[in-house]
């Protein structure tokens, strides 16, 4: 079964680059360039699986966006790719089980990890 | 004033004198009247001789019936003999055949009567009266001469036991006076005592100095500076004692001339090549014509190094600072450029099936492709791509570091143990690019076998620990592949502290770069192989994270010393 990928990041570089990596390892990938945006995604389209989520977003923030889509689709899991060292993930978040345990601390200079974080999820 | 002192007193001699002058008036009243009693019974005695005398004279002039020379015989007797008042002859008709008679009334009246017989029937009687007063008043008057005589023995003696009196008073005056004396003396020296000690206890330098800048006081804190006593400095010049000041004698002499006090904040010595800094403050003193002044020298190089710690943290929180802010901007676009160039090599591979398919649709060989990329360099470009973007990403991580708020808990982390670890670390460590070969370099372990655990951050310390001992391997590997490279890690139990020793046979470092070892941005290794900031990091969260110290002690060419100091509990922050 192929896995949806829906990348949140307001940096359309990073987006789209993620984007392109995890299809050439053969996932089906979209991107959206706010929390907002990705609410809206999610309302019209329920098909996706993880959702990479980048924590400081113009607009609503990573973690409000994490709940707004959790409670439109409590199945999505998380994989947190923030720029903020100083990131720590909130307990009622944590608590939710809906996030791999890693976080993915930009910049990458290797995105395989993320893509065996998706597919690890994928297994479970 | 002596207690003893105090309570004497003088005895005065009055009653025993008086005492004795009663006794010796009694006594002498006794004898007096004694005397006269015997006088008296003398003077009787006299009388009843006389008056028998006369009554045999008379009685045979009676006899001759001599009448007319009766009358001259009994003034003649009357006159002649002692004390007579009266002296009467009187026939038994009333006839006076004689009468002497004084004037002056009888005082002591002595009456003697005898009858004399003469001739048939011839009766006369003899009245003879002494007047006794006379003896009396003799008496009288020796008592009042013995009298005055005591008097005057009185007098003498109270006169001089009053001499004695005064002279003991003044004797115990002076004693007084004597003891008021002393203990003023001790006094003054107690004062003079607790001025020196006063002067002693400072902990500064204090040396005091005539107009002539030469020295009359010297305290403690400057014999153990100086090693010179008190006494051996004493007169001798300021300049001549204290070498490494006498640079100052001008301003100290103005600020005697000008009674203006002086501060020095800063003069540097150099005692075995160490700069030391000490604060100069130049008191005058302002007695007209003993003109002086005191000076006051502090050490103050602990504090100079402090500030300039102080400086060098308020650095590195503006690296904090300003970080934080632009790391997520940096990383961002960095994050573009990593991963596209990521994307770049896998599309420009031969090994995914995507590129495989493309190529087909295209009829592009894809090993044809690859092939000209490899030759023409592209392949190299956008591994330097890649790699810039890389080292700009460590830098602001490193930066980063700086803003980072330790939010770990600190645990105890038994340090010997964590040294062994990031040895096994460094070893691991290999970098094609750092020349440094681990395996040459001999590891010497001198470690406290019974270190207590300290309170800290173990990823932290393990971080600043590697990366000092990866410093020192590099420092190493610059130098001539003859000299032996050798790593010493020490620890030590230091009271509160723990210590931690990394000490390598590198080239060493000069003055300059040890002071400004700990800066950001501050590095010698070539331009690529350090962002010059580990140290400053190390320097952060030793100081800052885990309120520690932590400095370099190096020679140019006998390699170098960093010293950690941890503290066992955490929050200890007085060093």
């Amino acid at each position: 079964m192929n896995m949806r990928v829906l990348i949140v990041d307001d940096e359309s570089l990073i987006a789209s680059s993620l984007k392109i990596f995890l299809e050439d390892e053969g996932l089906t990938a979209d991107t959206a360039a706010s929390g907002e945006e990705a609410v809206e995604v999610l309302q019209k389209d329920k098909g996706y699986d993880i959702c990479i989520m980048d924590m400081r977003l113009p607009g609503m923030d990573g973690n409000a966006a994490m709940r707004s889509i959790h409670a439109i689709c409590p199945e999505v899991r998380f994989i947190v790719h923030t720029g903020s060292v100083n990131y720590i993930v909130p307990n009622d978040l944590k608590r939710l089980g809906i996030m791999d345990g890693r976080l993915f601390q930009k910049p990458l200079a290797d995105m395989a990890p993320i893509a065996e974080a998706i597919k690890s999820l994928k297994i479970s | 004033m002596s207690p003893a002192v105090t309570n004497k007193r003088l005895r005065t001699p009055w009653p025993g004198l008086a005492l004795l002058m009663i006794i010796l008036l009694a006594s002498t009243i006794a004898i007096l009247e004694q005397q006269r009693e015997r006088s008296l019974q003398i003077a009787k005695d006299n009388a009843n001789d006389d008056i028998h005398f006369i009554k045999s004279t008379l009685s045979s002039a009676l006899q001759q019936h001599d009448f007319e020379q009766l009358s001259a015989l009994v003034y003649s007797w009357g006159s002649h003999v002692r004390y007579t008042h009266e002296l009467k002859v009187t026939a038994a008709n009333g006839f006076v055949f004689g009468h002497y008679r004084r004037e002056k009334p009888a005082e002591r009246p002595y009456q003697l009567e005898e009858m004399i017989n003469y001739s048939y029937k011839g009766k006369a009687s003899l009245v003879f009266i002494k007047d006794l007063g006379s003896v009396d008043a003799n008496i009288n008057k020796l008592r009042w001469q013995l009298f005055s005589g005591l008097l005057l023995v009185g007098l003498i003696f109270w006169r001089m036991a009053w001499l004695s009196l005064n002279r003991k008073r003044e004797a115990l005056t002076l004693d007084r006076t004597n003891h008021r004396l002393q203990d003023m003396a001790e006094q003054l020296e107690a004062t003079r005592a607790y001025l020196r000690n006063v002067f002693d206890s400072m902990p500064s330098t204090l040396v005091a100095v005539d107009a002539d800048a030469n020295i009359t006081m010297w305290n403690r804190g400057a014999e153990e500076e100086s090693r010179l006593s008190s006494e051996a400095v004493r007169g001798r010049s300021f300049s001549d004692v204290l070498p490494d000041f006498s640079s100052r004698i001008h301003e100290l002499k103005e600020a005697i001339d000008s009674g203006i006090p002086a501060r020095i904040e800063r003069h540097v010595t150099h005692t075995d090549g160490t700069p030391r800094f000490s604060e100069i403050v130049i008191y005058p003193l302002g007695v007209e014509k003993r003109r002086g002044a005191v000076i006051r020298i502090d050490d103050v190089t602990q504090r100079i190094q402090m500030e300039q710690m102080m400086v060098q943290t308020e650095k590195m929180m503006t690296v904090g600072g300003l970080a934080a802010g632009m790391a997520h901007e940096i990383n961002n676009p960095l994050s573009g450029v990593l991963q596209s160039c990521q994307n770049i090599l896998r599309r420009l591979s031969t090994d995914l099936p995507a590129n495989e398919k493309t190529a087909h649709e295209l009829g592009l060989d894809l090993a044809v492709m690859h092939e000209f990329l490899e030759r023409r360099g592209i392949f190299g470009f956008l591994e330097g791509i890649r790699e810039a973007a890389e080292r700009a990403g460590l830098i602001v991580a490193d930066m980063l570091a700086f803003s980072r708020r330790s939010t770990a808990e600190f645990s105890p982390v038994p340090i010997n143990e964590l040294l062994d670890t990031v040895v096994r670390i460094a070893a691991s460590d290999y970098d094609l690019k750092k020349t440094y070969d681990f395996k040459k370099i001999t590891i010497v372990k001198e470690y406290e076998p019974n270190l207590p655990s300290v309170a800290c951050d173990r990823t932290e310390i393990e971080q600043v620990l590697l990366n000092l001992i990866k410093n020192a391997a590099h420092a190493m590997a610059s130098q001539e592949s003859s000299t032996e490279q050798r790593i010493v890690l020490r620890t030590m139990d230091d009271g509160r502290w723990a210590r931690i020793e990394v000490e390598d046979s590198g080239p060493g470092m000069n003055e300059e770069v040890q002071r400004r070892v700990f800066e950001p941005f501050f590095t010698t290794k070539p331009i690529g192989l350090g962002t010059g900031l580990g140290l400053s990091v190390s320097y952060y969260i030793i100081t800052e994270q885990h309120k520690g110290t932590i400095s370099v002690d190096s020679m140019a060419g006998e390699g170098s010393r960093f010293v950690i100091r941890l503290p066992y509990r955490s929050g200890a922050s007085q060093i």
